[in-house]
C-alpha cells in the first residue's frame, strides 16, 4: 500500500473536530417524569435484546466519523502497488519485429507484449505520463506525453507487427533522447530483442545504448524454436527450371518436415522432405521443374514458433535472358569481358560476319565490321569501318577536346562519368535520323543510340582499343545500360527485397501504363518517370508483381520480385536488450531471468514512480455510501 | 362541599349507584344486603328523596304528608359492608392532565358517595409510603359532605410504596369488606405483595390503574434524562422511533402483568386513563368491570 499524498493526512483533524461538536451538541435535556420504572424496564429489555443499541445512540457520530476518515483517506490517494510503469514518465517501446509473429501457446509475442503493456498502461497512477514508441523499421513516435490511458491504450492497439525487421537501435536511442529531455523518465520495452544482436560478440554485457533512467526490458517469449526457408533460388536452365532450397533450423531440436513447390498458378510441382539439425541448415534441390514466372516453396515442420518465414517465393534468375550475338573479327577481350559481367544476356561469340541468314538474336553487337543490312535485332556497333546503305560513313577523325555527354539523363548514360575517358580517334558519320548523340567530343560524335528500322541501336563510334574507356568505371556502368537498354527484355530482373527497405525497381523505358501488385491482391498504378524507381517496399511478405505496358501495343511484360522476411527475424531466440540505465529497474545480468515473468521482477528503490492503482475513487465512494446510510439513519430517527 | 371534586348535578345518578362486592354473590350475606334493600330491616336509617320507580312502600307518607315531598326511608342493616378506598398520594400521582391525584379523588368521592348512599361503612386512607390521612368508619349520606373535605384536602407528597403503606398501622381495619386501591401502581418495591397482604385481611379487592397520556403515550424527542419525581434519580435516553415503541410495548407489557395478577389472584383491575371524563370512567367503565351497580 502506499500513500501518494500523505501530507492530506493534516484533514484528520476534522475528526476531533467532528467528536467536540458532538460533545457541545450534546445537550441532555433533563425531563422530570412521574416515574422511571417503566423506563428501566424499557431499556432492560431494550439492551438485553439488542445489545449493539447501547452503541446506536452513537451511532450517526460513529457513521460521521467513519465517513470523515474515509474522506481523509481519500485525500491521502492509498494506492496498490501493482506491476505498472517505472517512472513519472514512462516511455513504452513496443517492437513490432517480425520476429514478434512467432506464435507462443497459443497467442504471438506480439500480443503478449501488448497485453504486458497493457497492464503497465493500465496501472498508470493519476499523473504518471506514457510515451509510446513503436520500435519498427524507423521507431515511430505514436503518443508523446500522454496522460490519458483510453489514449495510450487505442493507440496501442492500433499498433501491429509486420514482417520486417526492428531497429533496435534507433528505437532504444530515440527513448534514451526522449528520456533524457525529461527528469524522472523510464524506458519499458516490450518485444523479444530479437533480430540484429546490438551487442556484439566481444562485450556482450557492456551495454549498447545508455539511458538516463530505469530501465525495465519485458521479454516477451521464450521459445527459440523456429524453422526458416534460409533461401530459395531458382535458375532456368536447359532442363527446365532448378531450385534450390535452403532451410534454416534456428532452434535447439531437430527438425523434419515436407516441403512443397509450387508455381505461380498455386499448382503443386514438386515436394520433398528434410530433415535439419539444430543450429544447422540443409539445402534441398529440385530439377526439371516445369517453366513458371515465380515458385513459391513452403516448409511444414513440427514445433514452428514463426510461420511466416515458411514460405519463400522465387522468381528464376535469368528469365528473360537474351541471346546476343558478338560479331569480333579482332576480337575484343575488353567487350567480351564486359559482356559476360553484364550476365543478362547469352553471349556467342564469332569472328566473321554471318553469311546469309543466321538466324535473330535479341542483341547483335558488331566490333569494327559493319553487317551491310540490319540483322533482325537489336545493334550495338563499335568503331564502324565502311559506309553502308544505312550508315553514312566519312572516314576517321582525330578526337580532340574532352568528352561531354549530351544528354545526361539518358537511360543509357545513367552513372556513367565521361570525365576521365579519352579516345585519341573516331569514326565519323553523318547524320543518321532516328539516332540522337549521347556524347561527343568538340564537334565529333562519339557515341549514337536510337531506333533505325524498328531496332534499336547504339553506335560507338570508336575503337575500344583507342580509347582508355574498358580502364574506366564508365565502361562496365555503361555497357550495363547498353545491353539493358538493348535488350529485348529490357530492364534485368528485379531482385529479391526485405519488407520495408527501398528497393531500386529499373522501369521498362517508354511504357505507357505500370500497375504495381501487392501479395494481397491490391493494385496500385505507379506513376513514375525515368528508368529506376525506388520503391519502399511494404511490410508485406509474398510476391509483388510489375506489369508494364508499352505504347506500342505490345502484351503487357509482367515482372515478379519477392520480399522476404530478413534473416535475422527468423532467428526467433529472445535476447536480452542490456541497456546502461541511469537506474537498474528489472534488467538482470542474469542471462536466465528472461525465463522469469518479466512483471514479477523485482523493482529497485524508486517505488514511489512504480504503478499503482489508486484506490482514491473506490474510498470516496464508500465514503457516499455512509454519508447516504446516515441520511437514512439520521430520517429513521435510530 | 368543593365544587371541583364532583359534579352536583350528577350526585343523585349516583345515589342510585351501589358498590358492588363479590363477596355478597356467595354465603349468607348475600341475603341481608338483599333484604336491606327490600327494607325489611326495622332500624330506620335515612332518607333519601324519591326517584322514579323506587318501591312506592317505602315511601314516607308522614313526610310527605307534613312537606309534601316524597321521600323513601332507608333502614339500616344488620350486616353493614365496609368499603375502604386507598388513594395514592405519592408524587408521582401529581402528573397528568388532570393530575392522576385529581382524578383518583373524584373517583374516590364518587365511590365514596355512592356507598354512603348505601348506608355501607366507608373508610378512606391516603397513603405514599405509609399512611398519611386517613378517614374511618363514614356512614350516612350526611357524611359525604365530610368524605369530601376530606379528599378534597389531599395532596401528593413523597415517595410510593403500597406495601410499607399497607403494612404500617392502621392501614386496614380488619373487617371484611370492598377494598379499592387508586394508584399507578409504579411503585419500585411492586405491588403484589401488598396486595395479597391486603387481600389477606379478607377484603374484596378491585385495582385501579390511573396512568396519565404521557405514561402512555410520552411526546418525547432527542437526547434526554428522565428524573424520577419521586426518587430524583435520572436515566437517560435517547428517543428513537424504536425505543418508543419498546416503551409502549413495556407499558402493555406492565399493564397486562397487573390484570393477569389480578386475574390470578380473583380479583378486578381497572385501567382508567386519566384524561378519561370522570362521568364516562363512572357509569362506563366502572360498570363494565362489574364494580358498581
Amino acid at each position: 500500500m502506499q500513500w501518494l499524498a500523505l501530507g492530506n493526512l493534516g484533514f484528520l483533524l476534522i475528526v476531533p473536530a467532528i467528536a467536540a461538536l458532538y460533545l457541545l451538541k450534546r445537550k441532555v435535556e433533563d425531563v422530570e417524569v412521574p416515574s422511571t420504572l417503566l423506563w428501566q424496564r424499557t431499556l432492560q429489555s431494550w439492551e438485553a435484546v439488542r445489545p449493539w443499541e447501547k452503541l446506536q445512540r452513537n451511532l450517526l457520530l460513529l457513521l460521521q466519523l467513519l465517513a470523515a476518515i474515509l474522506l481523509v483517506l481519500a485525500l491521502v490517494r492509498p494506492a496498490v502497488p501493482m506491476a505498472g510503469a517505472i517512472a513519472e514518465h514512462t516511455i513504452l517501446v513496443v517492437d513490432t519485429s517480425g520476429s514478434m509473429l512467432a506464435r507462443e501457446g497459443g497467442q504471438t509475442r506480439f500480443q503478449r507484449a501488448v497485453a504486458e503493456a497493457e497492464k503497465a498502461v493500465e496501472n498508470l497512477g493519476s499523473g504518471q505520463a506514457v510515451t509510446l514508441i513503436e520500435a519498427g523499421r524507423e521507431p515511430k513516435v505514436w503518443l508523446s506525453k500522454s496522460t490519458e490511458k483510453e489514449k495510450v491504450l487505442q493507440a496501442l492497439y492500433s499498433l501491429a507487427p509486420r514482417p520486417g525487421e526492428t531497429d533496435q537501435r534507433a528505437a532504444l536511442s530515440l527513448a534514451g533522447a526522449i528520456a533524457s529531455t525529461e527528469e524522472g523518465s523510464g524506458v519499458m520495452w516490450f518485444g523479444d530483442g530479437g533480430g540484429e544482436d546490438l551487442h556484439e560478440p566481444g562485450q556482450s554485457t557492456a551495454a549498447a545504448v545508455s539511458i538516463p533512467g530505469p530501465f525495465r526490458f519485458h521479454a516477451a517469449g521464450r521459445s527459440t524454436e523456429n524453422v526458416a526457408v534460409g533461401a530459395f533460388v531458382t535458375q532456368t536452365g536447359s532442363e527446365g527450371t532448378e531450385g534450390l532450397l535452403r532451410i534454416d533450423n534456428h532452434g535447439s531440436q531437430p527438425k523434419k518436415g515436407n516441403i512443397s513447390i509450387f508455381g505461380l498458378d498455386q499448382n503443386l510441382l514438386d515436394v520433398g522432405t528434410f530433415s535439419v539439425e539444430a543450429g544447422a541448415s540443409q539445402t534441398v534441390a529440385f530439377e526439371r521443374l516445369p517453366a513458371m514466372p515465380a515458385y513459391r516453396a513452403v516448409i511444414a515442420a513440427e514445433a514452428d514458433g514463426l510461420a511466416e518465414d515458411n514460405e519463400a517465393w522465387s522468381v528464376p534468375y535469368g528469365s528473360g535472358k537474351g541471346r546476343a550475338v558478338l560479331v569480333s573479327p579482332g576480337g575484343n577481350r575488353f567487350l567480351h569481358q564486359a559482356l559476360q559481367t553484364v550476365g543478362t544476356v547469352e553471349l556467342e561469340t564469332e569472328t566473321a560476319l554471318p553469311g546469309g541468314k543466321s538466324g535473330a538474336a535479341d542483341l547483335w553487337i558488331f566490333d569494327g565490321v559493319v553487317p551491310d543490312k540490319l540483322p533482325e535485332g537489336n545493334i550495338l556497333l563499335i568503331a564502324p569501318d565502311k559506309k553502308t546503305d544505312w550508315l553514312p560513313y566519312q572516314g576517321v577523325a582525330e578526337v580532340t577536346g574532352d568528352l561531354e555527354s549530351v544528354q545526361a539523363d539518358d537511360p543509357l548514360m545513367k552513372y556513367v562519368d565521361w570525365r576521365e575517358v579519352h579516345v585519341s580517334k573516331s569514326a565519323v558519320w553523318g547524320s543518321i535520323p532516328g539516332l540522337r548523340t549521347l556524347v561527343r567530343a568538340g564537334e565529333n560524335e562519339l557515341i549514337a543510340a536510337g531506333t533505325l528500322e524498328g531496332k534499336k541501336v547504339v553506335i560507338i563510334g570508336f575503337d575500344l582499343h583507342d580509347s582508355d574507356l574498358p580502364l574506366r568505371p564508365a565502361f562496365p556502368i555503361f555497357m550495363q545500360n547498353a545491353v539493358t537498354w538493348l535488350s529485348s527484355v529490357q530492364s534485368v530482373p528485379i531482385g529479391p527485397a526485405l519488407p520495408g527497405e527501398a528497393l531500386a525497381v529499373s522501369l521498362t523505358p517508354g511504357a505507357a501504363k505500370r500497375v504495381l501488385t501487392l501479395p494481397d491482391g491490391t493494385s496500385q498504378p505507379l506513376d513514375v518517370q525515368g528508368t529506376t524507381w525506388l520503391f519502399q517496399v511494404p511490410e508485406q511478405t509474398g510476391l509483388y508483381r510489375l506489369t508494364e505496358e508499352t505504347d506500342g501495343g505490345s502484351a503487357p511484360v509482367e515482372r515478379y520480385f519477392a520480399v522476404h522476411m530478413s534473416e535475422a527475424e527468423s532467428d526467433i531466440a529472445p535476447r536480452m536488450l542490456r541497456v546502461s540505465s541511469g537506474k537498474a529497474a528489472g534488467t538482470d545480468n542474469d542471462e536466465d531471468s528472461i525465463e522469469g515473468d518479466a512483471a514479477g521482477q523485482s523493482l529497485d528503490g524508486n517505488a514511489q514512480a512504480t504503478g499503482a492503482r489508486e484506490l482514491t475513487y473506490w474510498i470516496a465512494a464508500l465514503a457516499l455510501l455512509i454519508v447516504f446510510v446516515e441520511w437514512r439513519v439520521y430520517r429513521r430517527g435510530y | 362541599m368543593n365544587k371541583h371534586l364532583l359534579d352536583l348535578a350528577w350526585l343523585s345518578r349516583l345515589e342510585r349507584m351501589q358498590v358492588l362486592s363479590r363477596r355478597l354473590a356467595s354465603g349468607t350475606q348475600v341475603g341481608k344486603r338483599r333484604s336491606r334493600q327490600t327494607g325489611s330491616s326495622l332500624e330506620f336509617a335515612d332518607y333519601r328523596a324519591y326517584a322514579p320507580g323506587d318501591d312506592l312502600r317505602q315511601l314516607d307518607w308522614n313526610v310527605y304528608a307534613r312537606s309534601g315531598k316524597l321521600f323513601v326511608k332507608k333502614f339500616l342493616d344488620e350486616q353493614e359492608l365496609h368499603v375502604t378506598l386507598y388513594i395514592d398520594c405519592s408524587k408521582s400521582m401529581g402528573y397528568g392532565e388532570p393530575p392522576k391525584l385529581e382524578r383518583a379523588v373524584q373517583l374516590a368521592a364518587a365511590l365514596g358517595y355512592i356507598s354512603l348512599c348505601h348506608l355501607d361503612y366507608v373508610s378512606v386512607y391516603a397513603f405514599d409510603r405509609e399512611i398519611i390521612a386517613s378517614l374511618r368508619n363514614l356512614q350516612g349520606k350526611n357524611k359525604a359532605a365530610q368524605l369530601f373535605d376530606f379528599l378534597a384536602s389531599l395532596s401528593v407528597r413523597g415517595t410510593g410504596d403500597l406495601e410499607q403503606a399497607l403494612r404500617s398501622p392502621g392501614a386496614v381495619h380488619g373487617k371484611p369488606g370492598v377494598s379499592l386501591v387508586l394508584s399507578d401502581f409504579l411503585f419500585e418495591s411492586g405491588y403484589e405483595d401488598a396486595i395479597a397482604y391486603l387481600q389477606a385481611t379478607r377484603q374484596d379487592v378491585t385495582l385501579v390503574q390511573l396512568l396519565s397520556r404521557e405514561e402512555r403515550e410520552p411526546a418525547y424527542q432527542g437526547e434526554l434524562r428522565l428524573i424520577d419525581s419521586e426518587t430524583g434519580t435520572g436515566k437517560e435516553i435517547s428517543v428513537t422511533h424504536a425505543l418508543m415503541d419498546e416503551y409502549r410495548k413495556t407499558v402493555r407489557d406492565y399493564q397486562a402483568a397487573l390484570a393477569q395478577f389480578a386475574y390470578r389472584r380473583g380479583i378486578s383491575a381497572v385501567d382508567v386513563k386519566t384524561e378519561t371524563p370522570l362521568e364516562e370512567v363512572v357509569f362506563q367503565v366502572f360498570r363494565q368491570a362489574g364494580m358498581i351497580r
